[in-house]
């Protein structure tokens, strides 16, 4: 990713007192266990795969993989986010409802899979769907926009910033604790902070 | 650490300024009066019942998570705080619903 940080990498603060063993060891865990697909059917993950590749394509490939995994293993526990829109399904259902549909709308507007579907029909069917320009049928029930925006965009971008490798890109600290940081004013920073270069 | 587990008994709770450490808590039978039930032991809560205690009143406080051990339990990351929020469905609606 083009960066004005660049030379930065906040993992190179590991064994300093910007991180103690708890986030240590949270964010080993995270980097190193990646969990197996256990809700979604191959269909559903192949197709929620392709969707991150077009949605998240600044980061890097071994980040952008891990997030299809992330939301398989969030749908699994069912952990949701706490509240949901009155009218929507619960969490479980709106995901293979909301997948579903996007695959229909590909299918309408090209005829064949989103996973068939080079960058720039993946793009078009993207942007219909996020407008609602769509097949409501398609949906049942479910809005294709408020789906696209709050539900698919909003969880896609929470964790793939949950990495440090897009911490990096964007000149992000990394842990508020232990260390912290003390030069708060403008144009002031830490010398354990991210340089920007302009 | 089975989080479903409580931790905060025998008359004992975890002192949260030791990793591991005990501080002893006081306890009540279910029958028994106490001036104070306090539900919820969030920021307002907990500092309720812990003034309250401080002046010899005695409080019960319920819930519904864990008890946290910060020290021990915590790690200084956005994505493993999550643990921390309350994940079951409230539903949002009206003319602006607001993401809770």
């Amino acid at each position: 990713m083009d960066t004005p940080y660049r030379g930065y990498d906040v993992l190179a603060k590991w064994d300093t007192v910007s991180f103690d063993d708890r986030t240590r060891e949270e964010l080993t865990r995270r980097l190193r266990d990646v969990p197996q697909r256990r809700f979604l059917t191959k269909e559903e993950f192949e197709l929620l795969t392709a969707i991150v590749e077009r949605l998240a394509p600044v980061f890097c490939e071994s980040a952008r993989r891990a997030i299809a995994h992330w939301i398989d293993d969030r749908l699994f526990h069912n952990l949701g986010e706490g509240f949901r829109y009155a009218g929507e399904p619960p969490m479980r259902e709106s995901w293979r409802k909301g997948l579903a549909a996007m695959d229909g709308e590909a299918r309408r507007l090209f005829a064949v899979s989103f996973t068939m579907l080079d960058v720039s029909r993946e793009d078009a069917t993207l942007r219909a769907i996020q407008k609602g320009a769509v097949d409501a049928a398609l949906w049942r029930g479910l809005r294709p926009s408020l789906f696209f925006s709050h539900t698919l965009l909003k969880t896609i971008a929470g964790l793939a910033y949950a990495q440090p490798s897009a911490w990096s890109d964007i000149g992000f600290g990394g842990p508020a604790s232990p260390r912290g940081y003390v030069r708060l004013g403008f144009n002031q920073r830490d010398p354990w902070e991210a340089k920007e270069f302009r | 650490m089975n989080f479903e587990q409580p931790r905060a008994k025998d008359g004992r709770a975890p002192d949260v300024f030791t990793p591991g450490g005990w501080t002893p808590m006081r306890q009540y039978a279910e029958s028994e009066p106490v001036d104070f039930l306090i539900v919820g032991a969030g920021a307002g809560g907990a500092t309720l019942a812990c003034k309250l205690a401080e002046k010899d009143f005695s409080v019960v406080v319920l819930d519904a998570g864990p008890f946290w051990r910060p020290l021990d339990d915590f790690a200084s990351d956005e994505l493993a705080q999550q643990t921390l929020y309350w994940t079951d469905d409230r539903i949002t609606g009206g003319e602006d619903p607001i993401a809770l």
